[in-house]
């Protein structure tokens, strides 16, 4: 009589053995006196040789198996009584007492490899039978054996793996077997497989187990893990042909064959699981009422074993957690729903089967990530901080992708990295004075740089003991950080290289300014500096307050004018240039003209400013000079009158064809200052007017005006940054290569980003669309534009006052009202255009400083998305003007006067007011005067002075409605130093002392006496605006 | 008196089915509904290939699985 009992070993082999009934009768007349101190021969286990012969005495098919088998010893713990192992029922001895313990037994076993012992344990299945009378060669009769309860459950778990096999309950995964990659059926069982499973892990014999395995579970996986794969590889070998090439082509084809396993490139490898990860785990189930969530908790209290001693590093956890969607706040630990418990009642109400439930989603779960189903029915991992920071760097992005509830500490998120952080601390050379509140891009600092983690710097030791620990998550001033061995290698590397030393300013404010700035592969994560350098690099320069003015200072700021002039202020103060960038009518000049008079009235003003801009400008810079900073003395260098010698001057205004013709002597001048309005004119750095202009001394900085958007045109930004702070921004090269390519031709939002981030402390834009800014603006801004009479018109013009003033001489009354009317008229004419008065029908080319000024208004008004209505009182020059801005513009310009019929009247403003429509309209001051509604337009152009203010205001109402909009800009154009800009003095003038005083058209300047006339008409020297 | 844990230690607790359950209501092979894989093998769908062998497994006698 036998008994057969079997166990799976860790080594993955089936051990088979068997006790025997006469050998335990012999035992029993034989038993030591004590008990065994080690473990001994079990006293009537069979030899192994002896149930080969069992086997073989079963049927060939066992019988060959047991040939292969070899012989070994196996460790069983076993119930014992009495110095001597207890028979198990299957013997026929009887009841066994009390006071059962377990020991140590050797056993002789035979050793089925998985293969093997999946054919066996087939064989052995017998649902009817749990024994066999067999007839063993050289023995008489028939010998008994029994098949032990460990045999019979080992047959029903491969049983339940055959089925699952039978009915493709698998799915196709990579495995990693021995470093090598491997092709693997995982089971997928259905629920019925499920609970039978569980049935099978509720009734494991503990026998199964003697070898000392803990957790029937963890069996019961491991075994349908291994038999499913057995027997479908089994089913499929040799169905496919191998195919030649691709790691997809050798994983099938390594699925359909004995040995799994198979070689790919990992690149490929790599690919394929994520694509079989992705495919597999598919979707959350869309409806379910509940959501598997895994939750990372790093070790917080001292380890089990030294409860006094500090928290283990390696003691993670991993909870796995149910969430209910509706309250994602309720997360039942796994742990309560498979207690049975409250939390399964509770689950029970809105899902059939709650741990299937569970389960099914750990099953795909463990799709992703394998090692999240270590066991049948898991309810977390302990996780070393190797395996933390795998979770956290790789599974936890994969589950969540796959809809799973990851939750992790809150530190992960806002984690630092390890970067480089640099302190810069200024020295001046010996013998040379330091200059304390001015930055020196030029000047040389000394340096030092230290490894940090986010705001934390390192010491040489910490950083020392990190690339000490070979860990990815280290715990750093009670803090746990990610570190990278790399990195830190890369940091102690730098750090002994180039540690310490010196650079100059503008490297160190480019490091500085640039958020993506790398060195040695790490981030810098910080640049301070002493001293004004550090001021800049802290951002103070934006909360500078604005200097005094002076109390002559012919303007009050708005409160962003302020602000702009405390931007400059705190950039001369450090001695950095910037580009005031505002649009256009928000003041740029007033701006520059208060930190004139600011820093006069302070005293600090250390030498003259050079002001440089476009011809058409200089009449307008000159009067707004006077008119808001008359303190300051004001020199023009322009004209052919001019010296070749710069008078002593607060501010120089000169013209860009000037700066050209005198650099000399322009550059003999030590300028404080240099400012460049409408500085797009010197967007390119290689012109002769750019050289001359960037060759210019400067001892504190230079400012570019302009309002022309620049976000768009990133070489010209690089322009107006360079002439503002030579060199900071690297070569035109570098930048285009850094920053213009990727956005304008990537159309790189973050590159984008980054480069307002970097040009920032340099760039003040201000749009007056912006509503903070409308909000200090008036409802209708109105605004004298300047402008100068080319060579042609001072010509023109002082031929007609010659002539008026001679036949005025001879005439009295109403023909002398006639003549002095016409004679202004003519003037007017003049100060529009030369063809105007010529009535030549010459092209208007570049004849006109009104004209030219005209087109950049409007040059500067489209770029900036505006609409313009532009008003003549010269229906003549409104035709001459319409092809002339069409062209120059380079689209449509609509043009009213009072020769249009009714019906093409209404197209026309139909036309301006649509979206899309034609942006500048032209009108005729008497036909778009009244009964007209054209809001569409922001921006009203008055090129002539009407006599009566009453004209032009009704005319500006076609686009201010108060209600409708309250961001018109209203421009009059006025020739300096002419008849036009007198004739506005007087109607001021006249205005400020009665309103009503020049509401009679233009007959109150016939009146005038010959000397008053005279003054009137006279052209003065300054008109010309001619280079 | 508490029952003697090991006194079970030879026994189990589980059934040895005679026959399959009765033919398992199929809930369909574990991959269909995830559409194509996009793993192309031999030119060919890896969805498509697994649907051929879960027929062939199931199509199967038991004989060899």
């Amino acid at each position: 009589m036998y008994a057969l009992h079997a166990l799976w070993r860790a080594d993955g082999r089936l051990a088979l053995w068997a006790e025997d009934a006469r050998a335990y009768t012999a035992a029993r007349l034989h038993r030591p006196a004590t008990a065994p101190v080690a473990a001994t021969a079990h006293p009537f286990a069979a030899p192994a040789a002896e149930v080969a012969r069992l086997l073989a005495a079963l049927g060939p098919g066992p019988g060959w198996l047991a040939e292969q088998a070899p012989e070994r010893w196996s460790t069983l713990r076993l119930p014992s009584l009495s110095g001597a192992p207890t028979p198990s029922p299957q013997l026929p001895i009887g009841a066994t007492g009390r006071g059962v313990s377990l020991t140590a037994w050797r056993v002789p076993v035979l050793l089925f490899p998985q293969p093997e012992a999946a054919q066996l344990l087939g064989e052995l299945f017998d649902p009817y039978w749990s024994g066999a009378s067999l007839e063993l060669p050289g023995t008489e009769g028939s010998v008994e054996l029994a098949y032990g309860a460990s045999l019979r459950w080992l047959t029903a778990v491969h049983d339940l793996a055959w089925r699952l096999g039978g009915r493709g309950r698998a799915l196709p995964v990579v495995w990693e077997r021995d470093g090598a990659p491997y092709a693997h059926w995982q089971p997928a069982p259905e629920r019925a497989d499920r609970r039978e499973a569980d049935a099978l892990v509720r009734g494991c014999p503990p026998a199964v187990l003697a070898e000392g395995r803990t957790g029937a579970a963890e069996l019961v996986a491991e075994l349908l893990d291994r038999f499913v794969d057995q027997e479908i590889r089994t089913a499929l070998d040799g169905v496919v042909a191998p195919v030649p090439d691709g790691a997809s082509a050798a994983w099938w084809a390594a699925l359909h064959r004995a040995d799994g396993r198979f070689q790919a490139p990992e690149a490929e490898l790599a690919e394929l699981r994520e694509q079989l990860a992705v495919w597999l785990a598919g979707s959350p189930p869309a409806d379910s009422p509940v959501r598997l969530c895994f939750r990372l908790s790093e070790p917080l209290g001292p380890a089990d074993d030294n409860p006094e001693g500090r928290p283990s590093d390696d003691d993670w956890r991993l909870d796995f957690l149910i969430q209910v969607v509706e309250q994602p706040s309720l997360l039942i630990p796994a742990a309560e729903l498979l207690d049975g418990g409250p939390a399964f009642a509770a689950l029970a109400r809105q899902l059939a089967d709650p741990v299937e439930s569970y389960l099914a989603e750990l099953d795909r779960a463990a799709l992703r990530r394998p090692e999240l189903r270590p066991g049948r029915r898991p309810t977390g991992l302990k996780l070393d901080r190797a395996g933390a920071l795998d979770f956290l760097r790789n599974a936890a992005p994969t589950l969540t992708e796959a809809g799973f509830g990851v939750l992790l500490p809150a530190w992960w998120q806002r984690r630092p990295a390890l970067g480089l952080a640099l302190t810069a601390t200024r020295t001046a050379p010996p013998g040379t004075v330091e200059r304390a509140a001015q930055v020196d891009r030029d000047a040389v600092v000394d340096f030092r740089w230290q490894a940090a983690i986010g705001e934390v710097k390192l010491s040489q030791q910490e950083l020392t003991d990190l690339g000490a620990a070979q860990q990815g998550l280290v715990r750093l001033r009670g803090r746990w950080v990610e570190v990278d061995a790399g990195q830190i290698a890369a940091a102690v590397g730098f750090l002994a290289r180039h540690g310490s030393g010196s650079l100059p300013t503008a490297e160190l404010l480019r490091l500085a300014l640039d958020p993506a700035a790398t060195v040695a592969g790490l981030p810098v994560t910080e640049v301070t500096a002493t001293g004004p350098l550090g001021e800049l690099l802290a951002g103070r320069t934006q909360d500078t307050a604005a200097p005094a003015l002076p109390p002559d200072f012919g303007a009050t700021l708005r409160p962003y004018q302020e602000r702009g002039l405390a931007w400059l202020h705190g950039l001369a103060r450090l001695g950095l240039g910037g580009v005031l960038a505002d649009d256009m009518g928000l003041g740029k000049t007033v701006q520059t003209l208060a930190l004139l008079a600011a820093e006069q009235y302070a005293g600090t003003a250390t030498g003259p400013t050079l002001l440089v801009c476009p011809m058409s400008l200089v009449g307008n810079w000159q009067r707004e000079a006077a008119r808001f900073a008359p303190m300051l003395r004001v020199h023009v260098h322009h004209g052919s009158e001019r010296g070749s010698s710069i008078p002593s001057a607060d501010l120089v205004i000169t013209t860009y064809g000037v700066l050209q013709r005198d650099a000399r002597a322009l550059a003999g001048t030590s300028w404080r200052r240099v400012v460049a309005d409408e500085a797009q004119y010197v967007k390119n750095s290689a012109t002769a007017q750019s050289r001359a202009l960037r060759s210019l001394p400067v001892t504190v900085h230079r400012i570019a005006l302009t309002g022309t958007p620049v976000e768009n045109r990133l070489s010209e930004l690089h322009a107006l940054l360079d002439f503002a702070n030579p060199g900071l921004f690297g070569s035109t090269e570098s930048f285009r290569e850094r920053f213009a390519v990727p956005v304008e031709q990537h159309g790189s939002a973050d590159v984008g980003s980054r480069l307002r981030r970097l040009s920032g402390p340099f760039v003040l834009r201000r749009l007056k669309t912006d509503p903070l800014i409308a909000a200090e603006l008036p409802a209708k801004q109105e605004i004298t534009v300047w402008c100068n009479l080319t060579a042609e018109q001072a010509g023109l013009y002082q031929a007609v006052v010659a002539d008026v003033l001679h036949r005025e001489q001879g005439i009295r009354g109403v023909e002398r009202k006639a003549t002095v009317l016409a004679a202004i008229g003519k003037l007017k004419q003049v100060c529009n255009h030369p063809a105007q008065l010529l009535h030549d029908r010459s092209p208007l080319g570049d004849r006109s400083g009104k004209v030219a000024r005209l087109e950049e208004l409007l040059t500067e008004a489209l770029a900036e998305g505006d609409r313009v209505l532009v008003f003549t009182q010269y229906a003549e020059f409104g035709r001459l003007l319409q092809p002339h801005l069409t062209e120059r513009l380079g689209e449509e310009v609509l043009y009213l006067h009072g020769g249009v019929p009714k019906h093409r009247r209404e197209e026309l403003v139909a036309r301006f007011q649509a979206p899309g429509g034609p942006r500048v309209f032209l009108l005729s001051l008497r036909a778009g005067g009244t009964g007209l509604n054209l809001t569409a337009a922001n921006q009203v152009i008055h090129l002539d002075r009407w006599w009566n203010p009453a004209v032009e205001d009704q005319a500006t109402d076609r686009a201010f409605r108060i209600g409708q909009r309250r961001d018109v800009q209203v421009r009059r154009l006025v020739c300096v130093g002419t008849v036009e800009e007198r004739i506005a003095d007087l109607i001021e003038a006249k205005r400020a002392l009665a309103e009503a005083a020049v509401s009679t058209e233009e007959q109150w300047l016939t009146g005038l006496d010959p000397s008053t006339l005279r003054e009137l008409v006279t052209l003065s020297a300054e008109a010309i605006g001619a280079d | 008196m508490e029952p003697d844990p090991l006194a079970r230690f030879w026994d189990g607790d589980f059934t040895l089915r005679a026959a399959p359950p009765a033919p398992a209501p199929v809930e369909g092979f574990p991959t269909e509904g995830l559409g194509p894989a996009g793993i192309r093998i031999g030119g060919r769908d890896l969805g498509t290939l697994l649907a051929e062998t879960y027929r062939r497994l199931s199509e199967q006698d038991g004989s060899s699985a």
